[in-house]
């Protein structure tokens, strides 16, 4: 009985955790789809919003969740920024140029971040309770994080559905030269597109700090760019559904990844599992390239 | 011979270096600080420059010849000077089949889902041999007292100080020789039309994925040769969280698009600039070297995609030492 | 017979691009492929070159089945093309860029008899003079005869032609169809030339012609008698040419 305790307690963590890291992978998979970019310093956005939440917590006491409203502004307000002097400089270049430039506005913003925050560890701790289950106890910060992004996307989904702007988006990536001839300002779609993807980016910084409230620190985006390429390949690279389901099938797989490592004896199971993603990312690419829910 | 023209100011640089360091007391030092910045910097070219692929990962082939000459010293010591043979052996091997398994999957797909396919290269394997605990683990190869036991102490310092300088310029020339036979060769004219045109190359009977798992290999043998003698030999220990760095990835393609990607010339000057800034802004700013380097690329590649040698190649366009800038 | 056709389909989505076509060519054939734009020409030629598969059917070359062979390969057993929009590679030079049909195509020449060799190309297509300007500074029609000469320096047993003479003024269009010509009677290289309007040049240069319309073929015969059949001109051309 304790196997399946665990195993089922594992699948729950797995799952909710997999919502954070679906939001996570939003915004990559929207700039991709959008712009034909590929945000390769995405890592550096979680982490903003990472420490946006912890700033905000620990100097004026303000909850992660009220912080997710400002994440999301700062995130709009960076991507515009980004766009207008960096990305739409860059729409007819080759490839290369912006793979380049986002690496280096990346690793940009996280010497930035060293040299004002410094290169330490911090965290915080926000005790609310906790939901008790059959067999485990759910803290409640991770089951907000979950509903949050749950509610984020849903209302991202009628946004694209049923507004204007989100109609002119898909347009825009439907047919570019179609949507122009609409009369649709292609332009401002990308800068538009671009500033969501960053600010769903450094939204769900706070959420994943929601999870995993200590380890905050301004290298932490690494591992969550390779996370989030998986995911994104996983559900098809310019699907911002697709990552979102991707996210989930993620977060469980990882999960019960670092469950069945940790039983291996001399063996470090949260190094190994990284390993395991990067793997798991060379399998898709060598198997599947277009994502297993399609997407491309 | 006429191929080999482009080599002539490029050797001159290096031996006018050499000199300096040679007769300036103090200058050995930081001239060969700059000499290996130069050398990742041609490395990489050979890969991201001809083709026009970024690999995210590259400082992993570095790691492997690290610890291809490290295992063969770590474990193999008893061996003697053939250890030492064995190390470079190693490095190639063990790039060889980084490049193989990365390249053999990744180079078949367009750009940018290679460049994906890298992101995690020198993560993932930094954290396969600390989680597997292979080679030490976290806690790496320690060479020097292994290394004094077995050479004595004077050859042992002779091996990290001399032999390992030495080691480190042989590459440099050598891999300067490679980049420019394969610029001017058939290979050459391939990844250029890879670079310009993927599609259109298809079509005109170039067998893309060939020529770039060729320039991915160049690129990937002399990184591992460069790990085996400027961080093994010189600094007799490997450390995973130390030759997996990403950053060396970051400066190799600072080094490249500074210079200008694709040229002969480009990594010299690239690495030139690169290493001698660095080593002097590190006295200001110690540890942020970065903090400058990120935004520098990022003006590269919007206002000067095709970096100062590139830059010159267009002005010098129809004077004769155009055949030398290449 | 050089190329063969086998009731080829191909499909986006539910969009059918190709339906069902069928085609021989035979070698030093002058054949003219006609329709209009989305009749599916441009998705026919990107299966014969390799650059899609089709989802039925199958394509032979010299009896060799090419159905799931890679573009290079193609290429290198001779099957040659233009672009509508040409694609050059922009930071060679024109005689680079003709070099490397030379180098890469069915003859696969070194590097310094592949640059010779462009030179004759060059010189027989007639932009000899550009020879060492940087291919992305040439203009759209330059461009053009840059492509026709580096699919000729491939050496191709087939040659598929995009739109070529779209553009040119009545001299040039007559000066490349004498070209075309010379070529497939010296070399027996098979043209097959795609065009939507230029019924005049199809005319004077093609033997047999296949008509496209909404992928399938509509009619394939000699040339005066599908350009004067009823049901080309209802669909196409409005009135039969003279």
């Amino acid at each position: 009985m304790v196997i399946y305790e665990q195993l089922a307690s594992n699948l729950i963590y797995g799952m909710l955790l997999g919502g954070v890291y679906g939001l996570a992978t939003m915004g990559l998979s929207l700039i991709f789809g959008v712009l034909r970019v590929v945000n390769v310093g995405h890592g550096a956005f979680i982490m903003l919003g990472a420490f946006t939440a912890f700033w905000m917590f620990i100097l004026y006491s303000i909850p992660p969740l009220a912080s997710i409203v400002l994440a999301l502004v700062i995130g709009l307000a960076l991507g515009f920024v980004i766009f207008f002097i960096v990305m739409k400089r860059l729409i007819d270049a080759p490839e290369l140029s912006t793979l380049l430039a986002t690496f280096g506005i990346g690793i940009f913003i996280e010497e930035l971040a060293k040299f004002f925050w410094g290169p330490d560890y911090v965290g915080y701790s926000w005790n609310i309770g906790s939901i008790s289950l059959k067999f485990t106890e759910v803290p409640l910060t991770k089951f907000y994080a979950f509903v949050s992004s749950i509610i984020i996307a849903l209302v991202l989904y009628l946004w694209f559905q049923r507004t204007k702007l989100g109609k002119a988006i898909r347009a825009v990536v439907e047919d570019r030269e179609g949507a122009l001839s609409c009369g649709v300002n292609v332009n401002m779609i990308y800068a538009l597109s671009f500033a969501l993807g960053i600010g769903l980016t450094v939204l769900s910084g706070v959420l994943v700090t929601l999870f995993t409230p200590v380890g905050i620190n301004v290298y932490m985006g690494g591992d969550y760019t390779l996370k989030a390429f998986v995911i994104a390949v996983l559900g098809g690279l310019g699907s911002p559904w697709g990552a979102f389901f991707g996210g989930f099938i993620f977060g469980l797989l990882e999960n019960g990844s670092y469950t069945l490592l940790g039983l291996i004896p001399g063996v470090e199971p949260f190094g190994l599992t990284r390993f395991v993603s990067f793997a798991g990312l060379l399998l898709i690419l060598l198997l599947k390239p277009t994502g297993l829910l399609g997407g491309e | 011979m006429l191929k080999f023209k482009p080599l002539v100011p490029v050797f001159i640089i290096y031996i006018i270096l050499l000199l300096i360091g040679a007769t300036i007391p103090g200058m050995w030092q930081p001239i060969m600080f700059v000499m290996f910045y130069i050398a990742i910097g041609v490395a990489l070219n050979n890969f991201l420059g001809l083709t026009g692929y970024v690999d995210f990962g590259y400082v992993a082939f570095l790691a492997m010849g690290a610890y291809g000459m490290g295992v063969a010293l770590g474990y193999f010591t008893y061996l003697g000077t053939l250890a030492i043979a064995l190390g470079f052996v190693l490095a190639l091997v063990f790039s060889t089949i980084l490049c193989t398994v990365v390249g053999g999957v990744a180079l078949r797909l367009r750009g940018a889902y290679f460049a994906i396919a890298t992101i995690g290269v020198n993560e993932g394997l930094r954290y396969l041999i600390e989680g597997a605990r292979i080679w030490g683990g976290s806690e790496g190869i320690v060479l020097s007292g292994k290394l004094r036991q077995t050479f004595g102490p004077e050859f042992a310092n002779f091996l990290s100080t001399v032999f390992a300088d030495v080691c480190l310029i042989v590459v440099v020339f050598i891999a300067s020789i490679v980049t420019v036979y394969l610029i001017n060769s058939k290979i050459g004219y391939a990844l250029l039309a890879v670079r310009e045109d993927e599609d259109a190359a298809k079509i005109m009977g170039i067998n893309v994925t060939k020529y770039k798992l060729i320039a991915f290999f160049t690129s990937a043998t002399i990184g591992a040769l460069v790990g085996a003698s400027a961080w093994t030999l010189k600094l007799t220990y490997v450390f995973p969280e130390d030759v997996f760095f990403i950053h060396y990835t970051v400066e190799a393609i600072v080094i490249v698009m500074l210079g200008g990607a694709g040229t002969l010339l480009g990594p010299v000057i690239g690495g030139l600039l690169y290493g001698y800034l660095k080593y002097y802004l590190s006295v200001i700013l110690p540890g942020f070297q970065l903090l400058a380097f990120a935004p520098l690329l990022v003006l590269i590649v919007v206002a000067f995609p095709d970096g100062i040698v590139g830059y010159l190649k267009r002005k010098l366009r129809n004077t004769k030492v155009y055949e030398y800038i290449v | 017979m050089l190329l063969r056709l086998e009731n080829v389909t191909k499909k986006f989505g539910g969009l059918t691009a190709v339906d069902n076509v069928s085609l021989v060519v035979e070698e030093g054939d002058s054949i003219g492929i006609v329709g209009p734009n989305g009749s599916g020409k441009t998705t026919l030629y990107n299966l014969i070159s390799g650059v899609y598969m089709p989802d039925k059917g199958r394509i032979f070359f010299e009896g060799k089945d090419i159905t799931r062979l890679p573009p290079h390969t193609r290429a290198s057993l001779g099957i040659a093309r233009t672009f509508q929009i040409p694609r050059p590679f922009g930071a060679a030079t024109v005689r680079e860029n003709v070099a490397i049909g030379a180098m890469f195509g069915r003859a696969k020449v070194g590097v310094d008899e592949a640059l010779k060799l462009a030179d004759e190309y060059l010189k027989l297509v007639g932009i000899y003079d550009l020879r060492d300007k940087e291919a992305k500074l040439l203009t759209p029609l330059e461009k053009k005869l840059m492509e026709l000469a580096r699919a000729l320096a491939m050496k191709p047993k087939v040659l598929l032609l995009d739109e070529l003479m779209a553009g040119m003024n009545p001299k040039d269009v007559d000066r490349i169809i004498d070209l075309l010509q010379k070529i497939r009677r010296e070399e027996n290289i098979a043209v097959v030339s795609m065009v939507e309007h230029l019924m005049h040049a199809i005319a004077k240069f093609a033997e047999r012609v296949m008509v496209m319309h909404q992928g399938k073929k509509l009619i394939e015969g000699s040339t005066s008698e599908v350009l004067r059949h009823p049901k080309v001109i209802e669909v196409y051309l409005g009135k039969p040419i003279t």
